[in-house]
This record gives C-alpha cells, structure tokens and sequence, in this order.
C-alpha cells in the first residue's frame, strides 16, 4: 500500500472523532445512511426481507391447511379426557375456536402471532406455546452449536488434507470412513455411542448417557459431560459431509487458472493453498454451513430422542403425536424463521462480496 | 457437474488407447466410455455386488426364511429368558437372537430389506419424475411456470423438513388414512411422504441445469430447423439430463432408505407387525444393553445398504465425469 493510499484511510476516522464536531460527522453519517438507502443493494436487502415475511406466512398457512385438513387426532376429543361425552367435547371444540372454518381460525391465529407475539396454548397440558419453545430453545442451540463447531474443526481440516494429497492413505481412509457416517443413521449412532460409552449401561463406563441432561446454569461440569456423546453422534455425519465437500471445493479450484498464475509467481505451496486457494474453495462451504445450522436449530429431533434431550425437536414430536396443533404450528414457525433468515443473511453478504450477483 | 461437453470426453482414457494401440481408435459411445471407466473402478465394482446382494435378499427373502429361519411374525415365548423374560441372543437356532416378543431377529432383517428397498425405490422413482418433469418446465418455459415452481421451492426450502414429513405420515398412519382413503397408512403413507419431501432436490438440479442446457447452440441450431418443442425437450434436452439424473437418483436411494428408517423409528412410518430396520431399532431402544442383537444388526443392514448404495452413486458419478475423479 502506498503513502497516498493511508492518507485517504486516515482522513475519515480522524474526521469523526474530534476534528469536525459532532454536526458535520452526523451529517456525513446521515449522507452514507442515504446513499445506502439509495443503493440497489439496499433495496435487494428489503425485497428479501419482505420475501422472507410473505414466506413465513405461507409456511404458516401451510402447516394450517396441513393439520387442519389432516389432524391424527381430534384435539378437542383428545382435551376432554376419557370417555367424554359428547356435550363437553363440543364446549371444548367451542371454546379452542375449532368449531370456525379454517380461515377464520389461521385469522385469529395470525392476529393473535402479530399483535401480542402470541403463539397460543397447548391443547394437551395448557402450557403457553411461547413459554416453552423459549424454555427449550436453548438447549437446542447448545447441542446444535457444539456439534457445529465439531463438525466444522473435524470436517475442514480432513477435507484440506485430503484434497492436497489426494489417492494418499490417509484421503480413501478418511474418504470412506466418511461415506460410512454419511450412511449410519444418526439414531443408531446414539444408540451405539451409548452402548459402548454410556456411564450407567455401556462397555466402558465413561460418559453420561441417555437422559443425563443438566442445565448449563445449574452445573456446567455435568452439563458439559451430558453433551458430549449427543454432540459426536449428532456432529458425525455433518463432519462427513463436510469434509467430502471440503475436498471437493478445494480441488476444483486448485486447479484453476488464479492458482497457476499464483504458482507461476513462484509462491510457496503453502502460501499458494493458504491466502489464495482456500479463500475461494472455502466460501460456499461457510454458506452451507449457515444454513446447516440453522436448519438444527429448528430442533434436532432424532437426536434428541435417542438422548432424550428436551429440546424443541422433541417438543415438536410430542406435539404431532398428541395431535396438538399450537405447539405444532409454533415449532415450525421458530424453524422457518430461522432457515429463511439464514437464507437472507448468506445472500446478503453475497451480495455484498460478490458484486457479480444480480440483485 | 455434467454438462454435455464432459460427458464424452474422457481426454486420459483416448490417451491411454491411443498409446496401447496406435493403429486402431475406436470410436465410442458415452456410454460405451462409461462402461470401460466403471469396469476399472473396483469399489463401484464391489458395492454393486452389495447391491445386487441386497436385491436379491430381499426379493427371495420367504424362500430363505423358510429354509434356516423361522416366519418374521412366529413368537417363540419359550426362547425369552426363563426368569426375566428379556430377549435371548444369537444362537444356531436364531441366528440374529429374537426380540422382545420373541421374534427371529434374522427373518425379520430380511424382511426389512424388503420394505427400504421398496420404499426407497418407488419414493425415488416418484420424486425423479415429479422433479424431472416440474424441472424442465420450468426451466425450458420460463415465465409463469417458472416463477410458480421456484417460489414452491423456496416455500419447501424454508419448511422443517422432518417435521412436515413427520406431520404428513402421522396423519396419514391412523385409521383409513388421509385424502379421503386414498393414501393408506403404511407403505403407501411412507412413499407419499418421502416423495413430496423429495421431489424438490432433483427438482433444482434439473431447473438448473435445463436453464443453462436451453442456451446451448445445439437447441438454438433444431429450433433453427423448425424443431417443435416438445422435440427439443425430449430428443435435445432430456439426453443431456440422463447422467445427472442416474448419479442423483442413485444418490438419493440411500437418503430415502434412512428417511424411511427414521420414519419408521419415531412410530409414524411401517409400524408392526411389519419388520423395518427402523422400527427394529425403536423397539430394541428400551432394551438396547441387554439385548446388543436387536439393534445392532437392524442397524447395520441399513448402513451396509446405504453405503453401498452411496459407494455406486460415487463410482456412476466418476465413471460419468472423468474430471471430479482425478
């Protein structure tokens, strides 16, 4: 970088600090604000995040029509205990509004989602909806999260080597070994995982196993230990793919023509796989990896059952087998928000990297 | 990825030909190139056999049963543990050990094989023609159609997909089932649920890739000579779609075959009597340290056949496109 180059750097920090007061700062301030405003990228920002409202709320209807049209059971039959009479099962149906057609009832619903942020009350145990997804969803995050960073300090590195000596042992070692997490199915690696490891039933009596969840605030020790099995299991076949797609992305593009040319300087390979080839092989690896996330964040259902860890998967399972529509519905509300804002987010720095992309 | 200039490449193999045997260059098909490539590839090879293996067990599944095992549905209450009542393991008698009710765990593998591999193949067979279908459509047209099927996808690329599946199959699990009676509780249920799940990947691919296809100077060359639409679609395009449909079709067999099992193991897919890997593994959870058998061999069917199938979705893809193997 030259000297005229830091100049200009430097002048606009040293304008909004102390040099030109407060008024002439908040004016700049405000100019960028309304250059942005102007700008195309801002307005492909608000488009998605309109698009990303009108999705919610067809998602929304949808899962309405879904239930409404297919319910596995009659809830209002189902709240009036057993052998219930017919007159007490109509005040029911009454009172939950299911006695209303349909659009009158996602009406209410949505009415109700926009204006008090309310996502009803369950018709099984009467518990408010928003209460308990809030109560469950961080220990959603806390085994999505883990297995996450698992996955990516397992998957990444595997796929880099492997892709730099590609045919070596180590790459159809750790290629097939992938394709084998890819095919177990997660539950049965739980099951095997505690088999062998559990503290109370396995062969080696090492971790905690099944059911063993503790609140983080309550004992981190004992929560961090309860973690560890749903944590590998659950990270397993993410790491698999990923360092299958790792390999793949790195390969393709060390041999494309900017890694020649990058050769060609008389760089070192390392330097040359390092700040030129993974920056490029590595950008829709992180994009996968938002949306993979976020996709766990909406509830790791057969995770959480195999450990029984009461997160929203298996609130959200207890719900369709109760036939118990609000939790439903707001189950997977919480998910669709949060793989469209994954969707939005990961299109919008896109966007702004890369201005290539039409928007 | 496959496009139509890579198919019939394979730049090493003519080298290799051309060096072994100066005088005579053969020409040959993609499909011929195909062949020979597949031919060296061992692995591919080997799971191909696994999954003729598998084909085969599940096909003649009575007919085995009958000779070294017992009826998947026969209770042997005498072969529970005399005290306890829990399952006993494996033995000459009960290869695989028996289950909780005293069911012949191999028989019932066996039988399992049959549901993933029907399930797996008819819910692929399914959602690749939907996709298909849907796919060069939209791609080919464009306008209305196109903006229609896109936004569905993104409608089904925000919806949790699990439990929208697990929401359609308990409905659909109970009673007579749902649409009026139309799709029955069981297999049916499972087919219908997988595929409306599915459809949408194979789906994207081929939007895709019939976005960029319909570009190409070939298609623009037949629309030249008077070609009608439909014949650019089939005898232009759908060739050209041939190998990314075979590679991801194999690859989502496996998918479909876990679907089903986890389907199956959360209670709203094959339910008993009916034996399924999946449901094997539920029942066995409860019991699973005391009788290791139940879960482990349910278990590792799926995985040996998911593999396999995975392997020979690899090696098809290699064999295919020469340039992501080397």
């Amino acid at each position: 970088m030259t000297t005229e180059n830091h100049e200009s750097v430097g002048t606009a920090p040293r304008a909004q600090g102390s040099g030109g007061g407060p008024l002439p700062a908040l004016g700049r301030a405000f100019r960028g604000l309304a250059n942005f405003v102007n700008s195309s990228l801002f307005r492909y920002v608000v488009r998605r995040i309109l698009w990303g409202v009108v999705l919610l709320v067809i998602v929304s209807a949808l899962t309405f029509i879904i239930f409404y049209l297919f319910p596995s059971a009659d809830p209002a039959r189902l709240r009036a205990g057993r052998n219930p009479n017919p007159a007490a099962v109509a005040a029911i149906r009454h009172s939950l509004n299911l006695d209303k057609p349909v659009y009158l009832q996602y009406w209410l619903y949505m009415k109700n989602l926009v204006l008090h942020f309310d996502l009803g009350f369950s018709y099984y145990n009467q518990q408010a909806v928003r209460t308990q997804i809030f109560q469950r969803l961080p220990v959603t995050a806390e085994l999505a999260l883990g297995a996450f960073v698992l996955w990516m300090l397992i998957g990444i590195p595997i796929g880099i080597i492997s892709a730099i000596r590609p045919r070596s042992v180590l790459d159809r070692m750790t290629m097939s070994g992938s394709l084998v997490a890819i095919s177990a199915p997660v539950y049965w690696l739980g099951l095997v995982a505690l088999f062998l490891f559990a503290k109370d039933i396995g062969i080696i009596h090492l971790l905690p196993g099944s059911g063993s969840y503790v609140a983080i605030t309550k004992d981190p020790g004992a929560w961090f230990g309860s973690m560890i099995l749903p944590w590998f299991v659950l990270a397993a076949s993410f790491a698999a793919f990923y360092a299958r797609m790792v390999r793949a992305q790195v390969r393709e593009t060390m041999s494309e023509d900017f890694i020649r040319t990058a050769r060609a300087k008389g760089l070192s390979e390392r330097r040359v796989i390092f700040r030129h080839g993974l920056r490029a092989a590595l950008t829709p690896v992180v994009t996968m990896a938002g949306l993979d996330l976020s996709g766990l964040l909406g509830g790791a259902i057969l995770t959480e059952t195999v450990f029984n860890i009461p997160g929203v998967g298996r609130y959200a399972y207890d719900a369709i087998v109760n036939a118990d529509f609000p939790p439903i519905q707001g189950t997977v509300l919480f998910s669709a928000f949060f793989i469209i804002t994954a969707n939005i987010i990961v299109d919008v720095i896109y966007a702004f990297l890369d201005p290539r992309v039409r928007y | 990825m496959s496009t139509p200039e890579s198919f019939g490449r394979g730049d090493d193999l003519i080298e290799e030909i051309t060096a072994s045997d100066p005088e005579e260059i053969v020409g040959r098909g993609p499909w011929e190139l195909f062949w020979v490539r597949f031919r060296e590839d061992k692995v591919a090879l080997a799971s191909f056999g696994v999954v003729v293996f598998v084909a085969l067990v599940a096909i003649l599944a009575p007919w085995i049963v009958k000779l070294v095992a017992h009826p998947p549905n026969a209770q042997y209450p005498d072969l529970l543990d005399q005290t306890f009542g829990t399952p006993t393991g494996p033995s000459w008698h009960m290869l695989f050990g028996v289950d909780t009710v005293g069911e012949d765990v191999f028989s019932r593998v066996l039988y399992g094989a049959r549901v993933s591999l029907e399930v797996a193949l008819i819910a692929t067979f399914f959602s690749v023609l939907i996709g298909v279908v849907l796919g060069m459509i939209a791609g080919f047209y464009r306008g209305v159609v196109d903006t229609l099927v896109s936004r569905f996808l993104d409608v089904m690329l925000a919806f949790p997909v699990l439990l929208l599946a697990i929401g359609i199959a308990a409905a659909c699990s109970l009673g007579n089932g749902c649409l009026g009676g139309l799709v029955k509780p069981g297999l049916p249920t499972v087919i219908v649920t997988i595929t409306i799940v599915n459809w949408t990947y194979i789906g994207r691919i081929i939007r895709g890739q019939v976005l960029s296809l319909r570009e190409k100077e070939f298609v623009e060359a037949a629309r030249a000579s008077g070609a009608k639409d439909s014949t650019i679609l089939f005898r232009e395009i759908l060739p050209n779609l041939v190998a990314p449909i075979v590679v991801y079709s194999t690859l989502i067999i496996p998918s479909n075959i876990l679907f089903e099992a986890a389907l199956s193991y959360l209670g709203v897919g094959i339910n008993p009597p009916q034996a399924s890997w999946g449901e094997m593994i539920a029942e066995a959870t409860p019991v699973f340290n005391t009788a290791w058998w139940f879960f482990a061999f349910p278990g590792a069917a799926l995985l040996i056949t998911c593999l396999a199938f995975n392997l020979l979705g690899d090696g098809i893809r290699d064999a295919l496109d020469p340039r992501e193997a080397q």
